[in-house]
């Protein structure tokens, strides 16, 4: 594997400073990384004529122009980039597909749909990500009881459908505590919302991006 | 049945979304992707191999309970209240009956699953305490074990051999403690218990018999059975502990008997009993000496000519002696 001889942050300095050159072979080399992510992604081999293939290169040169130093390692940054991208391109995919004729849907449903739901699980976990939550964790912060869970879960779309709530969430990347406790709609406490938080933030997620697979499963 | 969303795989678990809306670590199933649909219930081989494990522990637990509960072993206590214990393969004591009046007395409260040497002991110490052993009257004093194993007789021997040191040693030399033995023949108690004799009694008493011939039968057992064994030996004209120190030994019981026995006989039987089957074996030797001097029958030896055939041996019981008057009986009517 060639990138990995190569550090790719060397090689972005050149790119940053103007080499076009560089920023191609770059890009060439790596290929072989840009389609296994998006061949993970979605579940399938991904060949260079694919569409989806065109897509993650786009999204790898955006990740270049993207990329700043003081978040982290290159590769991760790009992986994630390229799977938003391709997740977006998958849910443009889906919406152009559910106005296909219902005869002609139904002879793709069964592989297509497995795929937007594993589209969808992607997306989450990159949105989980993003909040420094992983699903491992989250095993251990869904409350054990059903009511509790059905509770938490009910603050989580509350959260998702207030616009005052939704945006504090996405821009601190934490709940808003007070007004939640001032919330009528919300009944439990304080010390229960800090309990559950990680929970709660996760099923406002899944309300938040719309994962509409996902939300059949926390709401029950 | 309960459903997930699978989230993520990993070697030993894959994570779910469960339509309960918890995350849970699950263990692999044989198919799924990521996105895809779980099960969450049990799976029809993870039931059966469940049903198995649950089969195979019931089977292993009732068989360690039938081979806990069965008895693999019979002991009697002769002192003369008559005790028997019924052992397991394990040794220890799981069924106890009194043999006769005195033995209930002496019977040891229904404590189970102890050992035969302190179970032994306790009904030593009780019949000592009851004045069925009279540690100064030494002549009389006798204990009689009689054992009956369906298998591994060597264990057993070695364990009552154990029995009897310990007695022995608990309440001094002035007792003779002796072991019987039935060998492996189960038909042996069974023909004991039809006469209403300890396994110990009978054993002694088949090997007595066949240098008795000028003492009743029935007075024989009769005193065995209330004078006990020290009654049987008065009967006989013998010392009690010398006639149970040497009960497993014909040479020497010959000796004990000698002096008492008429003169012709006598000597046929010292010639021929000694070239018998060793002792264990009861069952066989006075039966092939009967046939061989072509003694009269008379009711333990038609049983054991008999063998095996125990219904046979039972119906010779009441007709023993009888046939005879029977026949004259029925002759007269006619006439």
């Amino acid at each position: 594997m060639p990138w990995k001889n190569n550090d790719p942050e060397v090689r972005l300095e050149k790119i940053y400073n103007g080499d076009q050159q560089a920023r191609e072979e770059l890009i060439k080399d790596y290929t072989p990384f840009i389609l296994s992510v998006a061949s993970k992604l979605s579940g399938r081999f991904i060949r260079l004529e694919d569409e989806e293939a065109s897509i993650a290169m786009i999204a790898f040169n955006e990740a270049i122009d993207g990329y700043r130093k003081e978040r982290g390692g290159f590769i991760a940054f790009a992986e994630i980039v390229i799977k938003r991208r391709l997740i977006d391109y998958y849910r443009r995919e889906k919406k152009y597909r559910s106005q296909v004729p219902l005869a002609e849907e139904l002879l793709v449903a069964n592989s297509e749909e497995s795929l937007y739901t594993r589209i969808e699980v992607e997306e989450y976990k990159i949105r989980l990500q993003e909040f420094n939550l992983t699903f491992a964790e989250l095993v251990s912060q869904s409350p054990k009881h059903v009511d509790s869970r059905r509770q938490a879960c009910q603050i989580g779309h509350t959260i998702a459908i207030t616009a005052e709530y939704r945006e504090y969430l996405l821009e601190k990347k934490s709940l808003p505590l007070k007004s939640l406790e001032s919330d009528q709609r919300i009944t439990v406490s304080r010390k229960t919302l800090e309990r559950q938080r990680k929970y709660i933030i996760a099923v406002a997620l899944i309300y938040i991006y719309d994962l509409e697979t996902l939300e059949e499963y926390v709401n029950f | 049945m309960k459903k997930g969303i699978l989230l993520e795989k990993h070697k030993r678990y894959w994570l779910v979304l469960t339509s309960q809306g918890e995350f849970k670590k699950i263990s692999p199933k044989r198919s799924g992707e990521i996105g895809g649909e779980v099960s969450l219930g049990y799976s029809f081989s993870r039931m059966v191999l469940q049903a198995a494990a649950l089969l195979l522990v019931f089977f292993l637990s009732a068989s360690f309970f039938v081979s806990y509960t069965t008895v693999a072993a019979y002991v009697t206590v002769d002192i003369n209240p008559s005790v028997e214990l019924g052992l397991n393969r394990y040794g220890l004591v799981i069924d106890m009956k009194a043999l006769n009046e005195e033995g209930q007395v002496v019977l040891p409260e229904k404590k189970f699953f102890r050992n035969l040497d302190d179970t032994v002991q306790e009904i030593v110490d009780s019949a000592i305490s009851n004045g069925y052993l009279a540690l100064d009257k030494e002549e009389e004093n006798v204990i009689l074990l009689g054992l009956s194993a369906s298998d591994n007789l060597d264990r057993w021997t070695k364990e009552l051999d154990e029995v009897v040191k310990h007695t022995s040693s608990s309440i001094g030399s002035g007792v003779e403690v002796k072991v019987i033995n039935a060998g492996v023949d189960s038909e042996i108690r069974v023909r004991a218990s039809e006469l209403d004799m300890s396994l110990g009694k009978y054993l002694l008493y088949e090997k007595v018999e066949s240098f008795v011939v000028d003492l009743d039968e029935d007075v024989l057992k009769e005193s065995l059975g209330k004078g006990g064994i020290a009654g049987f030996a008065k009967e006989l004209g013998v010392s009690p502990s010398e006639l149970v120190r040497n009960a497993d030994d014909k040479e020497k019981l010959k000796e004990v008997f000698r002096p008492g026995m008429p003169e012709d006989i006598k000597d046929d039987r010292g010639v021929n009993q000694p070239e018998d089957a060793p002792q264990g074996q009861v069952e066989q030797s006075p039966g092939d000496s009967q046939e061989k001097q072509g003694m009269p029958k008379d009711i333990p030896r038609g049983r054991e000519f008999d063998g095996d055939d125990k219904p046979q041996g039972q119906n010779e019981v009441p007709i023993k002696g009888g046939p005879k008057r029977n026949i004259e009986g029925e002759e007269i009517s006619e006439d």
